[in-house]
């Protein structure tokens, strides 16, 4: 096949290094859940959410954080705080350009302190989240889909969501990284 | 400079092209391949391995998926992309300069977002270069406006990564990011030109260009600067959204911008007058204004003084440009807060 000799336009890639994402527990017996908040209705989903784990799972505790930044001061100590104190972590919800990668990149922290997480991110926006992931070294990130109109749903209506979407997350905690 | 051989399917045109779109070189119109030689005649002996711009960097707000790493663009990068966009090699300052003025105004950020670079070019080079500033500039059916702002497109998009699965903000683009190029007529312009002292390019983070209408003989200039001003409504809206992120340019006709100096108005009496107008939005009270301030200081140390939204920088500027027959302006909203940055041509 002909070829054509031609000069590359493009700069080379930045090569960022890999991390190994946190070990994933089997059950969630005797852990503490944590839950990182944004987005209006998310905190329904996430207090539903803990409603069936906690029916379901000896579940020894639960800590809730916001996900607004920039973080500074008091604020940013809380959420330290947070990472320390959690077992593992939803990390919610990416439904905006500035929210997913800002839901990403606290999950990728937890991850680096051992915490193993789940991010949670409305379908459109999963590619960005999964690119933010990738260019800081976690591409194995475990990402689910929630509908990008959460907010427009009643409060019984998420609750229904979160049912329908225990499973899933569960399995995305639980799952030994590379399966 | 790093080649490859490019592997192409075929002979012909559409050949080489296809093979160019499927290296994802393109922004989905035909590009010229760019050869050793092609590339070499662009550089015109230049150093093709010299660092002339950095794309991208620590922007808050801004390209969270580079990963907030600065892309080193060098000039081979850059001629290449300049040759696939159709650049003559004398159009390769022009393009350089543009590329500085870019990377001056919050590192490119803002024109990855909902905006476009707007390349505004003042001095000889207009002519030297034919870039157009009469009728249709705007249009990019010029070669030199057209190629200009699409290599500057295509650097940002091959060496910056600024494709649309890498971006911040892409709910909508924006058309202009293709091209938007045009130059001052200063010929025709009864003020001093918005860069003097030689070739510039000047750049504005652009979101639209909206066409205004006054047709009154003889023209009466304070109906003319009402006009004007009721254009700004849309910026004074946006501003409450709630984020002041939106500012204006005017492009003035000659025949308006003449209308103007023969009443004895200089243009910054204009940009004044205006500029107040656009300032004017806080006697508007929206209950979001206060939510977002909640929603930005729940983040924030509380022993800090809380944050409150902050004016931006920028001003109404005022360009003089376009057909001289017509009783027509354009008012540009730009992004408020990268304030236009002017680069010598050298």
């Amino acid at each position: 096949m002909p070829s054509l000799k031609v000069v590359d336009p493009t700069a080379p890639r930045v090569t960022v290094e890999r991390h190994q994402m946190s070990d994933r527990p089997s059950t969630v017996n005797g852990l503490i859940v944590g839950f990182r908040e944004f987005w209006a209705k998310f905190d329904v989903f996430t207090r539903a959410f803990e409603e069936l784990i906690s029916a379901r799972y000896d579940v020894r505790g639960s800590e809730r954080v916001d996900g607004t930044h920039p973080r500074s001061g008091a604020v940013l100590e809380r959420w330290h705080e947070f990472g320390r104190t959690v077992d593992w972590a939803i990390s919610g919800l990416g439904g905006c350009g500035g929210c997913t990668p800002w839901a990403v990149m606290d999950a990728c922290e937890l991850e680096a302190r051992g915490v193993p997480t789940v991010t949670l991110i409305t379908p459109d926006l999963v590619t960005l989240g999964r690119r933010t992931a990738e260019e800081r070294g976690w591409p194995d990130l475990r990402i689910v889909t929630l509908p990008q109109y959460l907010d427009d749903l009643t409060d019984d209506e998420v609750r229904i969501l979160a049912e329908e979407k225990y499973e899933e997350i569960i399995a995305a905690l639980t799952t030994p990284i590379g399966q | 400079m790093n080649t490859i051989d490019l592997t192409v399917d075929g002979d012909g045109f559409e050949a080489v092209w296809d093979a160019l779109l499927e290296k994802g070189w393109s922004d989905g119109l035909p590009v010229v391949p760019p050869t050793p030689e092609r590339v070499d005649a662009m550089l015109g002996g230049r150093d093709p391995s010299q660092l002339h711009v950095t794309l991208g960097g620590d922007v808050p707000g801004a390209m969270y998926s580079f990963g907030n790493v600065g892309i080193p663009a060098n000039t081979g990068q850059i001629a290449a992309n300049a040759v696939m966009a159709g650049c003559r090699p004398e159009y390769f300052p022009a393009v350089l300069a543009s590329l500085r003025a870019i990377t001056a105004s919050g590192n490119g950020a803002e024109f990855l977002a909902s905006s476009a670079p707007l390349l505004v070019f003042n001095g000889p080079v207009r002519h030297e270069l034919g870039i157009s500033s009469s009728h249709e500039m705007l249009s990019m059916v010029d070669r030199a406006n057209a190629t200009i702002g699409r290599a500057v497109r295509l650097v940002l998009r091959n060496v910056g990564g600024a494709t649309a699965d890498r971006l911040f903000d892409v709910q909508f683009g924006m058309p202009g990011r293709t091209a938007m190029v045009m130059g001052e007529h200063e010929e025709e312009s009864p003020w001093a030109p918005f860069a003097g002292g030689g070739s510039a390019v000047t750049v504005f983070a652009a979101s639209g260009s909206m066409p205004v209408n006054y047709h009154q003989v003889p023209q009466r200039v304070e109906e003319l600067l009402l006009i004007l001003s009721r254009c700004l409504d849309y910026v004074r809206g946006n501003r409450l959204g709630p984020w002041p992120d939106t500012s204006a340019l005017f492009v003035l006709s000659p025949k308006h911008a003449r209308a103007f100096s023969a009443q004895g108005w200089t243009k910054a009496r204009v940009e004044d007058e205006l500029t107040a107008v656009m300032n004017d939005h806080y006697d508007i009270e929206l209950p979001s204004i206060a939510e977002k301030l909640e929603l930005i200081n729940r983040g924030r140390d509380p022993h800090e003084p809380p944050m409150t939204i902050p004016m931006p920088e920028d001003r109404v500027h005022i360009l003089v440009a376009g057909g001289v027959a017509g009783w027509h302006s354009l008012m540009v909203p730009t992004r408020a807060f990268t304030v236009p940055q002017t680069v010598p041509i050298v």
